[in-house]
């Protein structure tokens, strides 16, 4: 059996049905992210884990031994929870050091674990400071910390990210990444950011109402979404219905959607010479906007409108009104049903 | 977790019954004809409250009274805390905390000190304030300065009025005509809230009103005193309830007034 | 400057001078009109006046330590119990509150008075618990006092309450701390800020209390508010400095209080945790 093991778990919150029939397994040593928008169900799976809430039906294993009933006392899960969860009466090292305590550890080992624990995350200085006297970065470096230092079979992780700013958090997620690697702690990552969940995680598991949608890598899920929900989840797939697809085009695609990527298409002035696979449309640039180093053109094609990324090229400056031909290869049309 | 919450309802449940049993009491009383045994005598009876309603002119001049004596008090502090809140809001933000710190000083010094202060200083010189009736009257105003101050600060700052004079003005708005027209129209739920706290204050006062007034003014507190010196009867009952029926409805009004500010300052950000 | 003239007249002539007065006749002799401490000396060496310092001392004490615990654990199940709870039982503390000064007198003594009705079902019941509990001695209102604290004490240490936040119990259960560990731990140093400042407020409220008492024991007596408002009418009327001193003791009590409660909550504070 894997490492983590979630059979058949439902959760009701009165007659709300948030978890249905949810049946993962997660291996040792991974970083999984639960991937989804708010109200999904993902957190409610994560504290199902930690013993937080009872799962209405179904069964929970960690390490090879049913915990669905177990106290969440004594299951070894940490939480890092998304803000203000530090002790604020307690200082740093206080707040670092209070699990260790609860497990009645002496005081030299205390000493030694939390120093350590408080260099790994880069907070050494901060020890005798107060939570208030930190950023919001800080605070949830010594929430890391905190959870980290009890050596939990599994850290979890409960959008800890969300309230920090953009800059920060970049940082933070190659931080937190790289510590949990060297550590090797399985670790669960609950996030509404897909971004995030690509950069930090080995497996991502994407939920939509109570049931998950797809799972795999991110490379998988970034190439393959198995759904239209999926596709307009993860990446910023355009999602093309197939009619207005097959009118434009002149081809005959059969199934419900088409899902494009935006960075796969080209745009040209002049039509591209036919090729074998390539599908050419006519289109109409109505606005485009930097982003960084590519340009995001928004066409319209009559029927539908058309993201297409292109990378920033003096010789595709291209102005809205201009009449430009998008080209995409077959292979890269995805078709969703 | 349903385990841990049985210890709390236990709780809720037992202050509920402590809360609520005398108030319960006093009104079974009311109905009965006096409570000697294990139980009410001739429970119900509507006897008491009848008398109240058709034949008790003195409780209800009483009430009359009272009433009067909480407008004046209510209309000095509004109107000399409206003037002095809004000129510092607007020029002298600095001064708020002195503001504040006055108008929270009745809380320390309380209804007796204050009282047995204004009299020795000011009883039996010949000045205005001499006059027991101006006497109370300021008294009450003061008294009242925490709750006034409360809601109208609030208020003040929430309706953002700096700026909406500046607003004003550059539209061409004289001064006045944004005080009278603009601001004092959108502090109206601050007004009614400070104004029916302080009601409730003044309505229960029976300390102020003895020290100060003494037997020269009645009050609908005075009239329970001396219903209450003469006996614990059910008619007394009828009258304490009904006096809590009145304090009920003006704080329940205040209740919903101060939840309605505080939606519309939270839907405001 | 014009338009905040009303305000600082009001409270200058209805509380700044006839406070500066009262404290200087404090120290003013009655008859000669000379400076002196002997108002002060007779407010604490006449045994009437011992006994009615004391007397108000110890009721407020008692009353406040009750009416806190109980007010600390009502808040706890209220913030603990959810929305709902908040939804009816508010109302009940706000009721409560505006029942204090004669309708709470008359309850209590309908109640556990001499013939009150429940102390006469514990009688035909054979319980002896009440039989030598007299409403209308200095001891025997305490149970009143407590009743009016209890509601204002619930409805100041609430916010406290909804300060504690949930994030931070789910952190300590996770990390190995009882429920109980919890409150002394985390929960109770961080509500501590709150509980001091509710505290100073439920004991100045409580020793100013007027209304009650006089009403239960009339105007002789030994209750500061009561005595000091004798000073001044009233059937003993006594000398309006000894009064004067009275009142300033009282205020001195209060302060020293608040100055307490807030030296602690300073102290608590500078050590991480938000007021």
């Amino acid at each position: 059996m894997s490492y983590i093991h979630f059979e058949k778990v439902n959760k009701f919150f009165g007659t709300n049905h948030v978890l249905k029939d949810i049946t993962i397994d997660i291996e040792q040593g991974q970083l999984v992210s639960f991937l989804g928008p708010s109200g999904c169900g993902k957190s409610t799976l994560l504290r199902c884990l930690s013993g937080l809430e009872r799962v209405t039906s179904g069964e929970i294993y960690l390490d090879g031994k049913n915990v669905t009933d177990v106290d969440p006392r004594r299951r070894g899960c940490s939480m890092v929870f998304q803000q203000y969860s530090l002790f604020p009466n307690l200082t740093v090292f206080q707040n670092v050091a209070f699990g260790l305590k609860m497990q009645k550890k002496g005081k030299k080992e205390i000493e030694t674990l939390v120093t350590e624990m408080l260099e790994t995350v880069g907070l050494s200085e901060k020890r005798n400071q107060y939570p208030r006297a930190l950023s919001g970065g800080q605070q949830q470096r010594v929430a890391l910390a905190r959870a980290l230092v009890i050596r939990p079979k599994v850290l979890l992780l409960d959008e800890p990210l969300s309230a920090i700013d953009a800059l920060l958090r970049k940082n933070l997620q190659i931080e937190i990444r790289k510590i949990q690697k060297d550590l090797g702690i399985t670790t669960l990552f609950v996030t509404h950011d897909q971004d995030e969940a690509m950069v930090m995680s080995d497996n991502i598991f994407l939920f939509n109402t109570g049931s998950i949608e797809q799972s795999g890598t991110p490379l998988e899920m970034y190439t393959m979404p198995a759904s239209r929900y999926a596709a307009s989840f993860i990446g910023h797939y355009n999602i093309i219905e197939t009619e207005k697809f097959n009118a434009r085009t002149g081809r005959s695609y059969s199934c419900k959607t088409i899902a494009i990527r935006p960075e796969i298409m080209n745009i040209t002035a002049k039509r591209p010479e036919e090729e074998n696979g390539l599908i050419v449309m006519k289109g109409v640039i109505e606005n485009s906007i930097p982003h960084g180093n590519i340009i995001r053109f928004t066409l319209n094609m009559d029927a539908f409108h058309l993201d297409v990324d292109i990378l920033f090229d003096a010789t595709k400056v291209f102005v809205d009104g201009d009449t430009v031909y998008v080209s995409v290869r077959e292979e890269d049309v995805l078709r969703i049903d | 977790m349903k385990k841990r919450n049985a210890g709390h309802y236990i709780v809720l449940v037992l202050a509920t019954i402590i809360l609520v049993a005398p108030l319960l009491f006093v009104l079974i009383y009311s109905f009965s004809n006096g409570w000697m045994n294990l139980l009410p005598s001739e429970f119900p009876t509507t006897q008491y409250w009848h008398e109240l309603f058709f034949d008790s002119e003195l409780f209800w001049q009483d009430v009359g009274r009272s009433i009067v004596l909480c407008i004046v008090p209510i209309c000095i502090s509004l109107l000399s805390m409206i003037l002095a809140l809004y000129t510092i809001v607007m020029h002298y933000p600095k001064l708020d905390g002195v503001v504040q710190t006055i108008s929270m000083l009745p809380y320390t010094l309380r209804g007796v000190v204050l009282a047995i202060s204004v009299l020795s200083l000011y009883a039996g010189k010949g000045t205005i304030f001499s006059d027991r009736i101006v006497m109370l009257f300021c008294v009450y105003s003061v008294i009242i300065l925490p709750f006034v101050y409360r809601g109208l600060r609030n208020n003040l700052y929430a309706i953002n009025s700096k700026q909406i004079v500046e607003a004003a003005t550059l539209l061409g708005a004289r001064g006045l005509y944004t005080f009278f027209r603009i601001i004092v129209p959108s502090l109206l739920t601050g007004i009614a809230v400070s104004a029916l706290l302080s009601f409730g204050a003044i309505f229960t006062d029976y300390s102020i009103i003895k020290l100060v007034g003494g037997n020269r003014y009645e009050t609908v507190q005075s009239f329970l005193y001396y219903n209450q010196k003469s006996g614990y009867g059910p008619k007394t009952a009828s009258y304490i309830i009904m006096v809590f029926i009145i304090i009920l409805i003006i704080a329940t009004l205040s209740y919903r007034l101060q939840n309605r500010t505080t939606k519309t300052t939270a839907d405001g950000k | 400057m014009a338009p905040t003239i009303p305000f600082f007249v009001l409270s200058t002539c209805f509380l700044a001078l006839p406070f500066f007065s009262m404290v200087s006749r404090s120290f003013t002799d009655e008859k000669t009109g000379a400076f002196t401490f002997d108002n002060y000396i007779l407010c604490f060496t006449k045994n009437s006046y011992i006994i009615t310092l004391t007397n108000s001392l110890r009721i407020s004490f008692y009353a406040v330590i009750i009416a806190m615990i109980i007010a600390f654990f009502v808040a706890m199940a209220v913030h603990s119990t959810g929305i709902t709870t908040r939804k009816w039982f508010m109302p009940i503390m706000n009721m409560s509150q505006n029942f204090a000064g004669f309708p709470i007198a008359f309850a209590f003594v309908l109640m556990i008075g001499k013939q009150g009705f429940i102390r006469l079902a514990l009688e035909y019941a054979g319980v002896t618990a009440l039989k030598d509990f007299n409403l209308l001695t200095y001891n025997g209102v305490i149970p009143i006092y407590v009743w009016f604290g209890i509601p204002l004490g619930g409805l100041l240490l609430l916010p406290g309450f909804e300060a504690v936040r949930n994030e931070w119990k789910e952190a300590s259960v996770l990390l190995g701390c009882s429920s109980v560990g919890f409150w002394f731990r985390i929960g109770i140093p961080n509500l501590l800020p709150t509980i001091l400042g509710t505290l100073s407020i439920v004991f100045a409220d409580s020793i100013t209390t007027y209304t009650t008492a006089y009403i239960l024991f009339g105007g002789t007596a030994l209750l500061l508010p009561i005595r000091i408002a004798n000073m001044f009418s009233g059937d003993l009327k006594a000398s309006e400095e000894v009064g004067c001193a009275l009142s300033v003791i009282l205020i001195l009590i209060i302060l020293i209080v608040m100055i307490l409660c807030n030296l602690g909550k300073r102290i608590i504070t500078k050590r991480g945790v938000s007021a």
